[in-house]
């Protein structure tokens, strides 16, 4: 017996026993795998079953049946049960993924900063130049990135099964648009109450350095 | 949900437990076995939803497992808990008089 599985273990097995399958239960199981992972379920649990669920559909395969013949002919409906079944995640992870989103995003945007001010220093721009980062910026990065993390899953979950249509995503677009607009209108409002401050290019390659050694960590710590 | 669907997956269920308590399986067994006792009117992928609703009640317990003999994927496999094995219990005696009873009234009502 072999050692608890991982995450990210799991997940590799699942795309290499994925090529197994022919195209048309490729489909039929791809699609389930958006809409499942994209559930806000655990993250674990929800390996495990579409681990489970390729296995049982590879040696269905072999036997000559196909994913309709095992699943059913409604997949969105079969999902939604399966959905119904599994636990959330724990709020510790839910936490996490909260912190972890804007910290990622505030991370590179310290190496734009740096690499930016680095440019102005060799192209030697004139005197009294300093980068000015404010905070409501940031605090605006930070919400949007959430937000956009959110709203994709929604669009991947909504549109699991569903041919791709144009419509749904220039809606999506739209609204992600205005969602971007507000922060920055209310960012630009804040602007006045909140403090901007200087960062040297070399101050930044160091947020940027410490941001990203975090990342690393949180990104294998989640995987476990 | 009709009641007679919910009949069907109570009795499903306790065939699962039944299944599950007499050999470590994992789901494409499980759906093997009962397909091989006739339980050819429930289709195979509705096994999924029920083991998860019984490990929801902690009745059933899955881990995954490697195949150490030929390398392969692993496997999530079940096992009966201390109450799955009280809701087997419950299930045998349930049906055993439900059989009794239907079989009764099925050959004309003899029993007293």
């Amino acid at each position: 017996m072999s050692a608890p599985m991982n995450i990210r273990e799991m997940i590799a097995h699942n795309t290499k026993l994925q090529k197994q399958l022919n195209t048309k239960n490729k489909k039929y199981y791809g699609d389930m795998i958006v809409y499942i992972r994209s559930s806000g379920i655990d993250d674990r649990r929800g390996e495990e079953l579409l681990l489970e669920l390729l296995l049982h559909l590879i040696q269905a395969q072999k036997e000559g049946r196909s994913a309709q013949d095992v699943f059913g002919s409604d997949p969105s409906g079969y999902c939604r049960e399966l959905v119904s079944q599994l636990p959330r995640p724990k709020m510790v992870d839910r936490l996490s993924m909260l912190v972890m989103i804007p910290w990622i995003a505030v991370t590179w945007l310290f190496l734009a900063e740096g690499l930016m001010g680095l440019l102005l220093l060799v192209t030697s721009t004139p005197d009294g130049y300093s980068n000015q980062m404010s905070l409501a910026f940031l605090l605006g990065l930070a919400l949007t990135s959430l937000l956009l993390v959110k709203l994709v899953m929604l669009l991947m979950n909504r549109t699991a099964f569903t041919e791709h249509n144009r419509k749904f995503y220039v809606l999506f677009l739209l609204l992600y648009i205005v969602s971007i607009a507000a922060v920055v209108a209310a960012g630009f409002f804040l602007k006045s109450y909140l403090p901007v401050f200087s960062v040297s290019p070399w101050a930044a390659f160091v947020i940027f350095a410490v941001g990203y050694a975090g990342q690393k960590y949180w990104l294998r710590s989640g995987a476990k | 949900m009709s009641t007679y669907t919910q009949m069907l997956k109570g009795i499903l269920e306790g065939c699962i437990l039944m299944i599950i308590s007499q050999d470590e399986v994992y789901g494409y067994e499980l759906s093997k076995k009962l397909q091989d006792s006739g339980f050819d009117f429930v289709s195979e992928g509705s096994i999924y939803p029920l083991l998860l609703r019984m490990q929801k009640e902690q009745w059933i317990e899955g881990y995954m497992k490697s195949d150490s003999k030929s390398g392969g994927p692993p496997r999530k496999y079940y096992k009966l808990t201390g109450p799955g094995e009280e809701v087997l219990m419950q299930f045998r005696n349930n049906w055993s008089r439900m059989k009794l009873s239907v079989d009764d009234i099925l050959t004309g009502g003899t029993q007293a």
